[in-house]
């Protein structure tokens, strides 16, 4: 970050004063500028995983189609959860920018409950899935050769449920986060600058899930 | 780095000016939802008209896998610019989350190694 930080006017609007202005990174907070980081981490963990996952997909011929395997219903459903929570989310920001501490905290508590529905259908659909004989945990599975069956690696399986199951610790990650905002601010008397900063912070987190699963969603069940 | 200070006008401020506006988060939300519908609809169009050469649907060979990529490419714009209000950042806050970004290059890398050692995807 710059040396140089200006002050800008003292005036505040509402119940919240202006943050110093950084000439290179704006009215950025360091916790801010910290969680972006951190997601940047995040995010090449990710990009590893996912570019795992094509490169032994395309060096396999046998490869599955997702699509026949799992359920793209039921986890479009789960995805259209994850998006509504992600507008909830910044619906709690902006009543916070506001003032509003009921609409708020009421916003908070709807993007807490979208993340545990994600969470419900994730445990349902695994529940099913290690059931079937295609997508056994141990990540071994029966090829039906023309001289019987055979127990081969399946790498499907494995790399499905270590992107998804990793994406799964995020989301609950991020539900206890966003459960600890709701206690946080629910003990406030009224919504504070420092506050709002944790709050978009949070978000930041919660919108990197949701931004996470839709390329998850696409790469590992649609296409 | 920036020579010049920005005024608040061009940096996010949480709780200020137009990054909270929400009638542009419904409309990113529905921006999601009707992608989301769509890149749904294009794996049950490509099983359906895939083998059919006369259709829009054979006119490139894996269409689908394309515009999948281009869809999913295009809501995480979306989510990163107006809901983690990026597009009110500045460009070294910009610079820094696009970094993941790089992982194309290497996706890119690997696809021309596939290529040349697996042949074109079948």
């Amino acid at each position: 970050m710059s040396a140089t930080a200006v002050h800008s006017p003292s005036a505040s609007h509402g119940t919240t004063p202006h943050p110093p202005v950084d000439r290179d990174f704006g009215t950025a907070t360091n916790g801010k500028i910290g969680m972006w980081i951190f997601l940047v981490t995040d995010g090449l963990t990710f990009a590893g995983l996912l570019l795992g996952y094509g490169y032994l997909r395309i060096k396999n011929p046998d490869w599955p189609n997702p699509s026949e395997i799992l359920g793209i219903q039921l986890t479009a459903v789960a995805t259209f959860i994850l998006i509504c929570s992600s507008l909830s989310m910044v619906l709690s920001l902006a009543a916070g920018a506001e003032g509003n501490k009921k609409s708020m905290l009421g916003w908070l508590a709807v993007t807490a409950l979208g993340g545990l529905s994600f969470l419900g259908i994730q445990m349902y659909e695994y529940t099913h899935l290690v059931h079937g004989k295609e997508m056994v945990l141990w990540g071994i599975a029966d090829q039906h050769l023309a001289s019987g069956v055979a127990k081969v690696p399946n790498n499907f399986a494995s790399t499905f449920f270590m992107i998804t199951g990793f994406h799964g610790l995020h989301v609950f990650t991020g539900v206890t986060y966003l459960v600890t905002m709701l206690v946080k601010g629910s003990a406030r008397r009224s919504i504070d600058a420092h506050y709002l900063n944790l709050l978009e912070i949070a978000g930041l987190f919660w919108h990197f899930v949701d931004l996470v699963w839709i390329l998850v969603f696409t790469f590992i069940y649609l296409i | 780095m920036s020579a010049n200070a920005p005024t608040h006008d061009s940096a996010h401020d949480p709780g200020h000016g137009k990054a909270h506006d929400r009638k542009t988060y419904y409309k990113v939300f529905a921006a999601l939802g009707v992608l989301t519908a769509i890149e749904i609809a294009i794996p049950m169009v490509a099983h359906k008209y895939g083998n059919d050469r006369s259709s829009l649907a054979a006119f490139t060979p894996h269409w689908s896998t394309s515009a999948l990529y281009v869809l999913s490419v295009a809501k995480a714009v979306l989510v990163g610019l107006f809901f983690m209000h990026l597009k009110f950042e500045t460009k070294w806050l910009k610079f820094i989350a696009i970094l993941p970004g790089t992982a194309a290059l290497y996706a890119l890398m690997l696809g021309a190694e596939a290529y040349f050692r697996f042949g074109p995807p079948t």
